[in-house]
């Protein structure tokens, strides 16, 4: 029986040996990019692949919110090794909105 | 009885703002019982019904992995509402539908409010609503845009037709195969059992049990269904054995397939030509050998632009705050019997020259904020980090870590604790420090002050330089850091979302600059103006009592001069080892636009205006005016010259620049601040033909030497103080001698 999609996505994530975009994936599995970014997030919220949001926070500067340097960038996933520290996903503090 | 309509959907979809919108002001705001996540209800009524409404936490499916899930799935089945309205974005239906399916799954009667219909049509997004229905069983489905309040009388109208003959969708194709199978088996138990039908669904139940859902299988343990729990565990085993797969993954990959069948036929989208379109682009601006090229280029087109053709409108600002501001507020003062007076010096050479200093730079962050606006929404910035990562990965870097580098363009603070993205702490350390090499924003008036000082209309290429060299000095450093004291395992790919191309909106653009530019006003209005009042102080205080009464001392025996001149032999090596320099390198630590204000200072004091003011304010504003419209002819020359200036840069190739105003061209590029520098870098780097020198090796020193203080106390705060100190050793050893190489090879080389 073929994998289902979901596997065959993970799998990606598996044997990549370079970084991909969401739409190299989406082409190579004949899919929407919004239908992968979907079922990537089902393996998100169990735990196999996390997302690397960028956490923005300004520490002690004073401008906090104000600040006109800080340049948002887009999501990227990768996947959860066994070897990785799961406890620092933790200190993710909830995005502070900027601007 | 009053009956409940339930509101779900993702989060982000409106959900919030059509509640608002149905219910109007009239909420009950408390928090779901022992949870911390807000609830929100309200009353509304329809005709003669009264019913409740209750806005349910965004989520993404009715799995029991977080509590926002756990808390819509617990009301679903515990308070049995009678409908649930499925808010879903319209522009985004691949991944809202995939809830819509477990909510109709539930078998509750389910609304489908197709929210966000405007962003779907700009998109190009078709949407059947009769098709959707028909493949959603027959749901009554409405289309809304919440935050104009448009579809909301369809959709009472479909809460009254569901209080009035509810009815559940019926997608029983959602499950194929032996999934269906198992589920059919299983629903055919559960409807023989009444205490469990009262309770749950059969449907949905038994697709639980196979999902091996631990909540639901607890709750039947408590109920003693003990046989069902039974059947349900030799059900999966069947699959697995059968399909050689966990069946919650078949499952779920049934429910994806099944929502893009519905999408399918249901909605229309220009996909192909979109994403073909983005592809074609991607292929040669993210190709493995062009894309670093291409990258570097518009770097250099970036820096051009930022430092050239902001340059006549900042000569304009700076003539129209440091000569007419500066002027008239002292005139003004002077009329009031405040003339030569401590407050006259204060507003003056503190506000005035400190914090007008730094405003003067504003046209060029506009242009920066500009030209990295488009660059945001065109969609080229995923595509920068996403090159980057092929060179850091190459050097054995995590390919992550450039996302905190690039957001070290901006600012070092927050890249510090974009780290935090990173999961190896080894990876986070080496990240942390390597962006505090990434040029940050606040730095860039400094070198175009010194670009435009030292090298006229060369003062892009300075730019370009330091940018680069911080991206050169931070991989060498990763480099040799990663296979010494910071071996790891190598980095693990990841997966980044390209957003497509998409051609820059002027109004989002133009927001972008403003929402920027406001913030550099509030940081000139409240840091800058802070430090340049204090350093207007410590100016004032005379270091010994022979050298002057306060406010009247020579800025060198000044509290400041003595200060800075005990550590300014450490910079003669690198030709800036004035007390001038190393002063506003000391400030600069505070933050590093501050270095400009401080010069900015430091020579508005030794070059106070000699003699009477003798123009007249209506000459003054005639001047201040026609300096705008020269001003506006040269930011078109400059902007045209960019063209040739790059074409230039292939060896023999010398093509021609505009020049509109050719006889004035050199009083145009030199301010006061400007003339100042050069004649000062000259006296300190021993001649005036080493004082370009100096100024590149002081702008390398500046570039390279320790973060600002808030960039410092993030460091202490993620990694500790031994990291700290380590930090700012190792920046402050680097930058000198970065700085005393290029100082010294560059005399050998130049003179």
């Amino acid at each position: 029986m073929a994998a289902s999609y979901l596997r065959q996505i993970l799998k990606f994530f598996e044997d990549s040996r370079n970084s991909v975009t969401l739409n190299s994936i989406a082409r190579e599995l004949d899919l929407t990019p919004a239908r992968v970014e979907s079922m990537i997030e089902y393996w998100v919220r169990k735990g196999r692949i996390r997302l690397a949001e960028d956490a923005k926070e300004c520490g002690s500067c004073g401008i906090q919110g104000n600040c006109p340097f800080v340049i948002d960038l887009p999501r990227s996933y990768e996947l959860v090794r066994d070897s990785d520290d799961g406890s620092l996903l933790a200190m993710i503090p909830a995005c502070k909105q900027v601007g | 009885m009053t009956k409940t309509i339930a509101l779900a959907g993702n989060p982000n979809v409106g959900k919030s703002t059509l509640f608002n919108a149905l219910t109007g002001s009239h909420q009950h705001v408390g928090n779901w019982p022992g949870k911390t996540v807000e609830k929100k209800e309200s009353r509304l009524k329809i005709g003669e019904q009264e019913i409740l409404i209750v806005d349910l936490p965004g989520t993404y499916s009715l799995t029991a992995y977080s509590i926002e899930e756990i808390i819509t799935r617990d009301f679903i089945v515990n308070e049995k509402p009678t409908a649930v309205i499925a808010v879903v974005n319209a522009a985004n239906l691949d991944r809202n539908l995939y809830l819509v399916t477990q909510l109709i799954e539930l078998g509750i009667p389910v609304i489908v409010a197709l929210n966000m219909t405007d962003v779907a049509k700009r998109r190009g997004l078709t949407i059947s609503l009769k098709g959707l229905s028909e493949r959603l069983g027959g749901i009554p489905v409405v289309e809304t845009v919440g935050n104009r309040s448009q579809g909301l009388e369809e959709l009472l109208d479909a809460i009254k037709m569901v209080l009035e003959y509810p009815h559940t969708g019926n997608i029983q194709t959602t499950f194929t195969g032996i999934i269906k199978d198992e589920i059919d088996s299983l629903e055919d138990d559960i409807e023989g059992q009444d205490f469990l039908r009262e309770i749950y669904g059969s449907g949905w139940l038994a697709t639980k049990l196979l999902e091996n859902d631990q909540a639901v299988i607890e709750k039947l343990k408590s109920l003693d269904a003990l046989d069902l729990l039974a059947k349900a565990r030799k059900a999966r085993e069947r699959i697995e054995k059968h399909t050689g797969e966990d069946p919650e993954i078949l499952i779920a990959d049934q429910r994806y397939q099944f929502v893009d069948q519905v999408i399918d036929s249901a909605m229309e989208r220009p996909r192909d030509t979109i994403i073909t379109r983005s592809e074609k682009i991607d292929e040669i601006i993210t190709h493995r050998i062009w894309g670093l090229p291409i990258f570097f280029l518009l770097m250099w087109f970036v820096f051009q632009f930022t430092s050239n053709v902001s340059t006549p409108f900042l000569d304009w600002v700076d003539v129209f705050i440091n000569e007419f501001i500066f002027k008239w507020t002292w005139n003004a003062l002077e009329l009031i019997g405040l003339g030569n007076s401590w407050i006259s010096s204060l507003i003056t050479d503190g506000v005035i020259a400190g914090v007008g200093g730094v405003l003067v730079f504003i046209p060029v962050l506009l242009l920066l904020y500009l030209a990295l606006g488009i660059m945001e929404d065109s969609g080229y910035m995923a595509r920068a980090a996403f090159v980057m990562d092929r060179v850091m990965r190459w050097m054995g870097l995590h390919g992550k870590s450039f996302l905190p580098m690039i957001v070290g363009f901006g600012c070092t603070v927050p890249a510090v604790y974009a780290t935090r993205t990173l999961e190896n702490e080894k990876d986070r350390k080496l990240t942390a420090f390597l962006a505090t090499f990434m040029s940050c924003g606040a730095r860039l008036p400094i070198y175009v002050v010194f670009g435009a000082a030292f090298f006229g209309s060369s003062s892009g290429t300075l730019v370009f330089a330091m940018y680069l060299l911080g991206i050169i000095v931070a991989l060498i450093t990763g480099f040799v850091m990663k296979n010494t004291i910071y071996k790891s395992q190598p980095p693990a790919p990841f997966v980044m979302e390209m957003p497509p191309y998409r051609i820059p909106r002027p109004s989002d653009v133009w927001s972008q600059m403003w929402e920027r530019t406001k913030g550099f006003l509030v940081k000139s209005g409240t840091v800058i103006l802070g430090v340049s009042i204090a350093l207007w102080l410590l100016m004032a205080i005379p270091a010994h009592q022979d050298t002057g009464p306060f406010n009247q001392v020579q800025a060198g025996d000044s509290l400041f001069g003595r200060i800075s001149g005990l550590f300014s032999p450490i910079f003669k090596p690198a030709g800036f080892g004035s007390w001038q320099t190393t002063g506003s390198l000391m400030t600069g630590l505070l933050a590093k636009e501050v270095i400009i204000s401080t010069t900015s200072q430091i020579y508005a004091v030794e070059n106070q205006p000699s003699g009477e003011f003798t123009s007249s304010f209506r000459d003054d504003l005639v001047s201040v005016g026609a300096g705008f419209g020269q001003a506006v002819v040269l930011t078109i020359q400059e902007t045209i010259n960019i063209f040739p200036r790059t074409i230039n840069l292939i060896p023999f190739v010398d093509l021609g620049e505009l020049n509109f105003f050719p006889s004035e061209n050199d009083s145009l590029d030199s301010t006061r601040l400007e003339g100042s520098l050069v004649r000062a870098f000259a006296v300190s780097a021993g001649s005036p033909e080493a004082g370009p020198i100096a100024a590149v090796s002081f702008n390398v020193f500046v570039l390279l030497y320790v973060p600002c203080v808030a960039a410092i106390s993030a460091m202490r705060q993620e990694f500790g103080k031994r990291w700290m100190w380590a930090q700012i050793s190792y920046t402050f050893f680097i930058a000198w001698v970065a700085a005393v190489l290029v100082f010294q090879v560059g005399k050998l080389i130049y003179l």
